[in-house]
């Protein structure tokens, strides 16, 4: 129960009921553990982060996601952020006239437990700034409105700079490659291997390249709406190669 | 029936029920009097004739708007309120301007056409065309006829619409219509019903096209489909000064309308029409409205939203010329959730003229989930026009996404430069330029108002340019 | 009762708004009389309880070369409303005028209101104009984004209404500024 999130038969449909996409989804993901997911486009893997974090696009029909050993199925996305959960955003979200660093220091000053004490502004901006050097990122973006006017890789690599300041117990990330040259890539990867905390990982991935750089110990295929392969890292070769169709 | 009434009638004793044999008009100026003659000499049954003088009524009571364009011009006195068809004084072609005849020259109408465009000859004769298509939409259970005959052939159907969108109660001229209308369309349906070939209002039986009070009535049942076309690019050439016409539309769960008009009233006309379409759940209406010519036009094509996921668009442009003011936009108003309604505005004004664009989107408490986007864009393209914009937004919901947007411009100097560069007259270059700016619109009329209106557009750059 | 403000020649003026629900009713008459005149209006509406504002601005191009740039944005709760009317005119003559207006309401709850009128009246050619305005509530993907974070909905939402209304705090004089980011504070 302890250290790990769990998948149970998640069926999930859009929020008004139209589209059926998960049709009995179940997987577990141990502290420390990295997972990637793969699969080809509209097969519903990009659905499965959303929802673990709470999407109010998409309902679940059946099935729970269960956190440490505590149900989130119904959980707003900020209890199952204070439970140590982290989504990193596909197409992260701007939001216009909200500092980038401010907001991430009241983030993590919301994570601290009553009483504990709050990170001034000051003290926050040393930490990001060390924290960005660590990853390799400028902390230039830190000064500026939530994701505005970022390029494709600047917002790939703010949400990993989120992940490392609020240091989550559990990290699901959605395609954090895509739109991404060469070098972002290796940034990213880089990045995430620097990270120091113990964590989790669910990377949901567009293109296998990152798996070169991030090497996972499971690897799991989504097509129409449901896993239909798991294995090691051999299995991402194996689909490099042969491709989706096989699959069952 | 007051003495003056009667001594009309007396004075023709036969026709009253052969309408389009006699030769009948009534006096000068409206009165209680004249209506009931109208309503008696087309034979109406009772619920009409009252619901024309409550209509008079209301007409003396309500007062002139007190926005919008001039109408001190309008003197209601000197309009004759109702002239039989047959009794359509015709001038001689001698009579008709030289720049209108030069017109349809240059746009190429056919010679038949001119002559009654022009109020020279009797009816554009389309005979042969408008049967075998009558056939079809008999076939299909359509009907499609004057609204005079209407009115006597389909009372029910006509009694549970008339009057339902546009209550008497809307406005002067609503209400002025409602007392005097004559001519205009009807047509119904059915449920499930597509009719593929757009219904042109020149078809219609009647001659009375180009009616001053036209009332025009359009049902379109549950899924069914129809394109309503009238009008004309060409200009018309009137001296009935006063157009204030009324057109309804119910549009049924699932059903879409569109309703094109063109219109190019000479320039002593003052054209006041009331448009609005009640649109149930699903429905999609669709107004695309051209206003070339008259003096004054106030006309604001409107969309209710009554059903959850109805749709309303409009697309509205306006040339105002010399002396010309068009006071034209669209209302919409959203009374149902996920309900849509875009509306597109695209204006020119030259040569002194002035164009307005006034626009309401209401949205009412509990229509979540809907959206509204506005675009209304103007192009000034000398120093004596003018361009207004009057906008109006409600909003009372809160989960509803609403845009608009506008401009104001003058044709590019560095846009002009390039096409003029390439050997194209300054002329030439400033109609591109014009004929691009309002292509958003001309894209979705019938292919020959298109072809025509870029004519048009031409022709009046080289008389504004030269 | 509206204030009345003359701008001359090659003057910048900037007026600031903020509106935190004591007034009624407010409006001002601004005339750009000479060439090179220029207005900025900022407005800041913070509606509350059962606030009700009627806020009607009108602006006067009289001469070449003027610019007008006024944009108000309204963050309405509860059951506040505020009717917004501006008009903005550009007589003949007044060459190479630049006029912009906005009207950005952000209603929060299901009982605000707002209304928004930009209208414009242009009577030379030789210029540049445009107007927006736009209504709506807080986008529920970006709350969603925030809440991802560990923030609640009402703070979340909160921050949203900061950033909406931000442009405009960044443009007020420090002792305004202030007193807007206290209306608006955590």
């Amino acid at each position: 129960m302890k250290d790990m999130l769990e998948i149970k038969n998640l069926h999930v449909s859009t929020a008004d009921g139209t589209k059926d996409i998960l049709h009995g989804v179940s997987l577990v993901i141990k502290k420390g553990e990295k997972h990637a997911i793969m699969g080809p486009n509209g097969g519903g893997k990009s659905t499965l982060a959303q929802v673990l974090m709470g999407h109010p696009g998409y309902t679940v029909t059946k099935g729970s996601i269960i956190l440490n050993g505590t149900d989130i199925t119904d959980m707003p996305p900020d209890q199952r952020a204070k439970l140590g959960l982290f989504l990193g955003f596909q197409y992260p979200v701007e939001v216009a006239g909200v500092n980038f660093a401010n907001f991430l220091r009241m983030c993590v000053n919301e994570q601290k437990a009553e009483g504990e004490k709050k990170v001034s502004p000051i003290a926050f901006r040393n930490q990001l700034a060390e924290q960005a050097k660590k990853l390799g990122f400028s902390d230039e973006l830190a000064k500026r409105s939530l994701n505005q006017d970022f390029s494709g890789g600047e917002k790939k690599k703010a949400e990993i700079l989120q992940l490392a300041m609020l240091k989550p117990q559990f990290a699901i990330l959605d395609e954090p490659d895509s739109g991404l040259d060469v070098d972002a890539l290796r940034y990213i990867a880089n990045a995430l291997n620097s990270l120091e905390h113990p964590m989790g990982l669910l990377l949901i991935t567009h293109y296998q390249r990152i798996l070169a750089y991030v090497k996972p110990d499971f690897v799991h295929v989504v097509k129409g709406g449901k896993i239909v392969a798991s294995g090691g890292p051999e299995l991402a070769e194996k689909v490099e190669q042969s491709g989706y169709e096989n699959l069952a | 029936m007051s003495s003056d009434a009667r001594s009309i009638r007396a004075s023709y004793p036969l026709g009253f029920h052969k309408p389009d044999k006699s030769v009948f008009r009534t006096p000068k100026g409206i009165s209680r009097e004249v209506v009931e003659a109208i309503s008696y000499y087309k034979n109406e049954p009772e619920w009409m004739r009252r619901f024309r003088l409550q209509a008079l009524m209301m007409f003396e009571q309500k007062m002139m708007p007190t926005w919008g364009a001039d109408l001190s011009g309008i003197n209601f006195d000197d309009i004759y309120y109702y002239v039989s068809p047959a009794d359509r004084k015709f001038r001689t072609w001698d009579e008709v301007p030289e720049e209108i005849k030069d017109t349809y020259e240059k746009i190429g109408i056919p010679e038949a056409e001119r002559a009654y465009l022009a109020g020279v000859g009797a009816q554009y004769d389309s005979e042969v065309v408008y049967h075998s298509l009558k056939r079809q939409w008999e076939e299909q259970g359509v009907i499609f006829v004057d609204t005079d005959t209407a009115v006597q052939k389909y009372p029910d159907l006509v009694r549970e619409y008339f009057g339902t969108v546009i209550p008497i109660s809307d406005n002067k001229f609503a209400a002025l219509n409602s007392a005097v209308w004559s001519g205009g369309s009807f047509v119904y349906v059915p449920k499930g019903v597509h009719v593929e070939i757009p219904l042109q209002a020149y078809f219609r039986i009647n001659a009375a096209n180009m009616g001053q009070f036209e009332r025009t009535l359009i049902i379109a049942d549950e899924g069914s489909y129809v394109h309503y076309v009238e009008g004309c690019t060409a200009p018309i050439y009137t001296t009935d000064s006063l157009h204030a016409a009324v057109v309804e539309i119910v549009v049924k769960k699932g059903a879409r309308v569109r309703y094109t008009t063109m219109q190019n009233w000479s320039s002593n006309v003052y054209n006041l029409v009331t448009k609005r379409m009640l649109i149930e759940e699903d429905g999609f209406g669709e107004w695309i409205d051209g206003n070339l010519g008259s003096k004054v036009t106030m006309k604001y094509p409107s969309v209710i939203l009554n059903g959850r996921g109805a749709k309303g668009e409009i697309l509205s442009l306006a040339f105002a010329g010399k002396g010309q003011h068009q006071d034209a936009g669209g209302k919409a108003i959203h009374l149902a959730p996920d309900t849509t309604s875009t509306i597109t505005s695209k204006s020119v004004s030259l040569q002194g003229g002035r164009s307005s664009y006034r626009g309401m989107v209401k949205i009412i408490n509990g229509a979540k989930g809907s959206k509204s986007f506005v675009r209304c864009d103007a192009l000034l393209l000398d120093e004596i026009s003018r361009s207004d914009t009057y906008p109006t937004n409600i909003v009372n919901e809160q989960d509803v996404t609403l845009g608009h947007e506008a401009s104001v411009s003058k044709v590019g100097e560095q846009q002009l430069f390039y096409l003029m560069s390439r050997g194209l007259s300054e002329a030439q270059a400033t109609s591109l330029i014009v004929n691009g700016f309002i292509e958003p619109i001309v894209k979705e009329l019938p292919l020959e108002y298109a072809a025509e209106l870029n004519q048009l557009i031409n022709l009046s750059m080289e008389g504004a340019i030269g | 009762m509206s204030q009345q403000i003359v701008v001359k020649r090659d003057e910048e003026r900037f007026i600031p708004l903020l509106w935190t629900g004591k007034e009624t009713e407010l409006g001002y008459e601004i005339v750009l009389a000479e060439p090179g005149a220029s207005v900025t209006f900022r407005g800041l509406l913070i509606g509350r309880s059962d606030q009700n504002l009627a806020l009607d601005i009108k602006v006067r191009h009289e001469a070449p070369n003027t610019t007008s740039d006024v944009v108000v944005k309204a963050a309405l709760s509860d059951m506040a409303k505020t009717d917004i009317t501006c008009l903005t005119t550009v007589v003949p003559g007044a060459k190479g005028a630049n006029a912009w207006l906005a009207a950005h309401i952000l209603l929060l709850s299901n009982k605000a209101k707002g209304l928004a009128i930009p209208s414009l009246e242009i009577l030379e050619n030789d210029i540049k104009a445009g107007h927006a305005t736009t209504v709506g509530q807080p986008s529920e993907l970006e709350l969603f984004y925030m809440m991802s974070r560990g923030l609640s909905r009402e703070v979340a939402k909160q921050l949203l209404v900061q950033g909406f209304l931000e442009d405009i705090i960044s443009t007020f004089p420090p002792a305004l500024a202030r007193r807007a980011a206290k209306e608006l504070a955590l």
